[in-house]
């Protein structure tokens, strides 16, 4: 079981995180974003979101503008080329894992075997 | 343990835990509303669904006719105008945030453009080739629907139709289904004024079926206008959360 495990790619430990991945996805739908607005769509704090941004940053994966609109600080946040190519791969990664769990659950099937523990339908968290 | 965290993410399509961690996120719908925020298409089709119908309301409506009428067709164009360049823009900002939409990339300039140009040259040409084909299809219809004197707008009810087949697909998510389920009940709608003289032979000689007969084509980018803007406020709360969780 270990070895099915093994062969498995691995996707982006950075990218993968939910909190992260759901910044990268909506910074990929548009030029650039707000901080306003990506606390509303992702529902995070503040402080969390701003940390999540830090690293994102950090990694290189984004850019971050501050800017003065009507006397007030707008922070502006985009993807960068590598932060583009590193979501890309990170969905690319996630679809070979996608199609080797389902000829894995094809294969199981006939026999009915005792499922593997990570093809569980519920999400991580 | 990591595997097999990898793998339960992988499992459910497109779902990952919201990052508070009550429920799963839709990254399809995430993309979704930031496209919309992005266009800030939802108020603005309602703006020039409300100038095309007010523009198909002539002749129905007496005062529409004269002075008067052009009159409030102009003040309806400032009026038009001054929205999607300054209130929409600035009410979108305070209201979602900031979001700039993708700008058009160099190959889908090309694309437009190519169709532009194809359009002025061949455009003229290629409408009138199917023009008896289109009319004859049409007469038809009409006289399906017992409306020889085609009096009835055809082209809404059409339009929804082509709208909901195009959006048949399988399998539907919830965003989709939900969008599914507001097309159909605009075709409804729709064929349902369309149908209506069919009932009632006198249908012809009420202001308000003629109103929403010959205003259709507007009131239709009203109604998607306004379900898209509701998409909007459903999705991004007008408060966000003030407390630090780090």
């Amino acid at each position: 079981m270990s070895n099915e495990a093994s062969a498995l790619p691995s996707p982006n430990r950075l990218i993968h995180e939910p909190a992260r991945l759901a910044i990268l996805t909506v910074l990929s739908s548009c030029a650039s974003a707000d901080f306003v607005f990506l606390q509303k769509i992702t529902r995070l704090s503040k402080g969390n979101l701003s940390v999540q941004l830090t690293n994102l940053e950090q990694a290189g994966l984004v850019t971050i503008r501050k800017e003065i609109v009507d006397k007030k600080t707008r922070t502006t946040v985009s993807l960068s080329k590598r932060g583009i190519s590193e979501l890309a791969d990170y969905w690319k990664t996630m679809d070979q894992i996608r199609a080797l769990t389902t000829q894995e659950k094809k294969r199981r099937a006939p026999g009915r075997a005792v499922p593997h523990p990570g093809l569980s339908p519920e999400p991580a968290i | 343990m990591q595997d097999a965290k990898v793998l339960s993410t992988v499992s459910s399509e497109e779902t990952n835990c919201r990052p508070t961690g009550e429920a799963p996120v839709d990254h399809e719908r995430l993309r979704h509303v930031t496209r919309l925020v992005g266009a800030q298409g939802g108020l603005h089709a309602i703006l020039f669904g409300t100038f095309f119908f007010l523009m198909n309301l002539t002749g129905i409506l007496h005062w529409t006719r004269g002075w008067a009428g052009g009159l409030a067709y102009l003040v309806a164009a400032i009026l038009l105008v001054a929205a999607c360049k300054r209130w929409i823009p600035r009410y979108y900002e305070r209201r979602f945030g900031h979001v700039k939409a993708q700008e058009m990339s160099a190959r889908q300039f090309v694309i437009f453009l190519a169709v532009l140009v194809a359009l002025a040259f061949f455009g003229q040409p290629v409408a009138s080739y199917f023009e008896p084909t289109v009319s004859s299809f049409l007469g038809r219809v009409h006289a399906m629907i017992s409306d020889p004197a085609q009096q009835v707008n055809l082209y809404p009810p059409f339009l929804w139709m082509a709208v909901f087949f195009g959006s048949l697909r399988w399998p539907l998510r919830k965003m989709e289904r939900q969008r599914l389920c507001f097309e159909f009940a605009g075709l409804v709608a729709f064929a349902s004024i369309a149908l209506f003289p069919t009932w009632h032979p006198d249908a012809g000689k009420l202001v308000l079926w003629r109103v929403l007969n010959a205003g259709g084509l507007g009131l239709s980018f009203i109604a998607t206008g306004l379900y898209d803007h509701l998409v909007l406020v459903r999705a991004l709360p007008k408060r966000v959360a003030e407390g630090d969780d780090e």
